[in-house]
């Protein structure tokens, strides 16, 4: 037992989570030892601009430090079989001292929709503060260091991939970027903005001007990547989301006071990775990672989510039999911008709590101001599209018609739908002799066939008054009707668990699909699960127990995990 | 139930409610103890049967604690719910005297120590005056 305070591990400051590398951490003389030592095969490194340019005017890439020196980064880490990616923070990031502004530019305080000052805490207990983006200033900077870096790899012919990256964090179950501010800073950037799409002395109502924000706040971040993606050249791969655990301004006040726990962090991910968004823990403590929340991070994320987000072709290579990609079965489409938070909400439907009490978090959810369309679709993977009338326009109705016609499966909820839709709906429906069938559940809800397709159109504005358990029993009658192939999972409170899914292999031909079911109890009480087997599901491996006891019995499992305890479970699925 | 230290109040002056053409007010933003975020259900108990007001018709927003019609009121609310909590001390800080803090801190440590130490700081003497054998009799 030692009383002295823990000191971190040189490499845990280096190496601060799901193989980022922070490379301004150490002496360029250790490199070499450190990224051998370290077990991975790919590393992230993120690209410090303060560290290349305190003024924003003068760069150093070798020059005068050798820290500073990527190619010769790039080339120990290839020397020592590592695959190398670059993540270039197009926004302020919370993991760097003024959120990796050069000193000189870091003037103006970045402040959230609360106006209060971001305030995070990075895994070394300090404090970083975030400083605004919209000052004309540090773009200008910025557009000189990405034009310098462009030279740098071009000149050294570094081939790595460059992608760059949205920083942000969960509010409320919304990502919101680093980049958001209601700074004077700010103020001043968007008043000018208004002032161009103003037609002279028009007055705004404030939904228009909430509109013109969330406007401006794109278009401010659109010029950061387009700036980027058109210095960087073909290194460029394009931008990705990360969501920091732990740097919300609430987890914040909770990481000051100490209490932070486990489960703060592990919520997080999950809703990242229902999002396709990275999650990264760069931030936390480095004690604060041992045990499950260390094995959730390396399971779900580090091997498994971020190298298939990081491949060259597409998010989930359904083609790639060995690779597992997270199971869903509903795609959840929820428009956010400047005006969606006065229209209905799945939050005020009660949706989100339903499917993560029978579905964990086996569904994706889709909610940017343009809604990106998923038509791919794996033969294992059919997937509920769930949309809301006001976030209808020309593209989603096509899409709602040609899934349905194409056999698949949709969920429209008419409350905010235009006339418009709902004539042509009608009109679709008349043109090809369907059959409307109407039932008054909780709400009016017609059903329509076509094969396979199946839509399904609620009225989310005739509810009555109802609590969540009459919502509850509402989506459970609905989402039965789709005869999905799921075990739900008994007494699950309080235990973390995700499903994945890989289509079978030539040696496992009996099944059509493998699943794999993750569990982690990041309580403090011993958890035991039950887990009814239906005809569809065998259990076929059990992996990585760690304080657990699994026992099967017919058509039956029970798993009983101890504090910290996880394991592993495949199963075959056939029909 | 073990006694609470202190309650760190950050509030702000804002029209929660543009759209509606509401009135501003004040709001508490977030409430804070030695434990963490506070449980909000005493707060809100304490808002709904001692200090809604007319104010309040159309104003209250479900991720803040108000509306208040001036500081006092909100001194008021904060003191009473540090009675309530039976807490030694409570702190209340505007979102301008939080980012000042926040901008002139450089550990964390100090910033959490500055929260209790250079708000509005309230004591609750009842508590003082009660002393340590009054958990006891």
């Amino acid at each position: 037992m030692t009383l002295t305070t823990p000191v971190p591990r040189d490499l845990d400051t280096v190496f601060p989570g799901e193989n980022w590398f922070f490379y301004w951490k150490t002496s360029a003389s250790l490199w070499r030892m450190k990224l051998q030592e370290f077990p991975g095969t790919r590393i992230i490194i993120p690209i410090n601009w303060s560290f290349h340019s305190e003024t924003g005017d003068q760069f150093d890439f070798e020059e005068h430090r050798p820290e500073t020196n990527l190619k010769k980064l790039h080339e120990i880490a290839t020397e020592v079989g590592k695959q190398v990616i670059f993540f270039l923070p197009l926004t302020p990031a919370p993991f760097l001292p003024n959120g990796g502004l050069p000193h000189l530019l870091a003037r103006g305080l970045s402040l959230n929709n609360e106006q209060m000052a971001y305030g995070i805490i990075d895994a070394d207990d300090n404090l970083i503060k975030i400083y605004s983006f919209f000052d004309p200033r540090v773009f200008e900077a910025f557009d000189r260091f990405v034009k310098k870096l462009g030279q740098y790899f071009v000149a050294n012919n570094i081939p790595s991939d460059v992608w760059g990256i949205r920083c942000g964090y969960f509010k409320d179950g919304l990502f919101r970027s680093f980049l958001e501010d209601t700074s004077k800073t700010f103020e001043q950037a968007f008043s000018r903005f208004l002032q161009s799409k103003k037609a002279g002395d028009q007055t705004l109502s404030p939904l228009e001007e909430r509109q013109f924000a969330f406007e401006f706040n794109k278009t401010v971040q659109d010029l950061y990547a387009t700036n980027a993606r058109e210095n960087i050249g073909s290194n460029f791969e394009g931008t990705l989301d990360v969501a920091f655990l732990g740097a919300s301004t609430s987890k914040f006040l909770k990481r000051l006071s100490g209490t932070i726990s486990t489960v703060d962090y592990t919520s997080e991910i999950y809703e990242a990775l229902a999002k396709d968004i990275i999650p990264s823990s760069v931030l936390i403590f480095h004690r604060s990672k041992k045990g499950v929340l260390s094995r959730e991070l390396n399971d779900l994320v580090a091997n498994s989510y971020l190298p298939s987000r990081l491949s060259l072709n597409a998010a989930y290579e359904y083609e790639d039999i060995a690779v597992f990609s997270p199971l869903s079965f509903f795609k959840v489409y929820e428009k956010i911008d400047g005006v969606s938070s006065m229209f209905q909400s799945w939050d005020q439907l009660h949706l989100w709590e339903y499917l993560q009490k029978n579905f964990g978090w086996s569904y994706k959810i889709f909610s940017s101001d343009t809604l990106k369309l998923h038509e791919n679709k794996s033969p294992y993977q059919e997937h509920i599209h769930l949309f809301h009338g006001h976030d209808v326009d020309r593209t989603i109705f096509n899409f709602i018609l040609k899934t349905f016609m194409n056999g698949g499966r949709v969920i429209l909820n008419r409350s905010g739908l235009s006339d418009e839709y709902a004539k042509r709906l009608e009109t679709f429906f008349l043109e090809n002799s369907l059959n409307v069938e109407k039932v008054s559940f909780k709400t009016q809800i017609q059903n329509v066939s076509l094969g396979e397709g199946r839509l399904l159109l609620i009225d989310g504005d005739q509810f009555g008054e109802m609590i969540t358990a009459d919502y509850e029993e509402f989506w459970k009658n609905i989402v039965e009707t789709f005869s999905l192939v799921h075990i739900p999972i008994q007494n699950v409170e309080g235990i973390d668990y995700y499903w994945r899914t890989r289509p079978s292999s030539m040696n496992e031909l009996k099944f059509e699909e493998i699943r794999r079911l993750s569990v982690y109890n990041p309580t403090s009480y011993r958890k035991k699960i039950r887990m009814n087997l239906n005809k569809n599901f065998v259990v076929y491996k059990v992996l990585d127990e760690i304080n657990v006891i699994v026992q099967t019995y017919p058509n039956e499992l029970e798993v009983e995990l101890a504090p910290e305890g996880s394991v592993i479970i495949d199963f075959g699925v056939f029909s | 139930m073990k006694d609470i230290e202190y309650i760190v109040g950050v509030y702000n002056y804002i029209n929660a409610f543009p759209e509606l053409h509401s009135d501003s007010a004040y709001y508490l933003l977030y409430l804070l103890d030695e434990k963490g975020i506070l449980d909000r259900s005493i707060a809100d108990q304490l808002y709904e049967e001692r200090f809604k007001t007319d104010l309040s018709a159309g104003n209250i927003h479900a991720k803040m604690i108000g509306p208040f019609e001036s500081t006092d009121r909100l001194n008021q609310f904060a003191f009473q719910l540090c009675e309530e909590m039976n807490a030694a001390k409570v702190s209340l800080l505007s979102v301008q005297e939080y980012n000042a803090l926040l901008e002139s801190s450089q550990m964390a440590a100090d910033f959490h120590r500055d929260l209790l130490l250079k708000g509005n700081v309230m004591e609750n003497i009842e508590r003082k005056k009660k002393g340590f054998l009054s958990r006891f009799f």
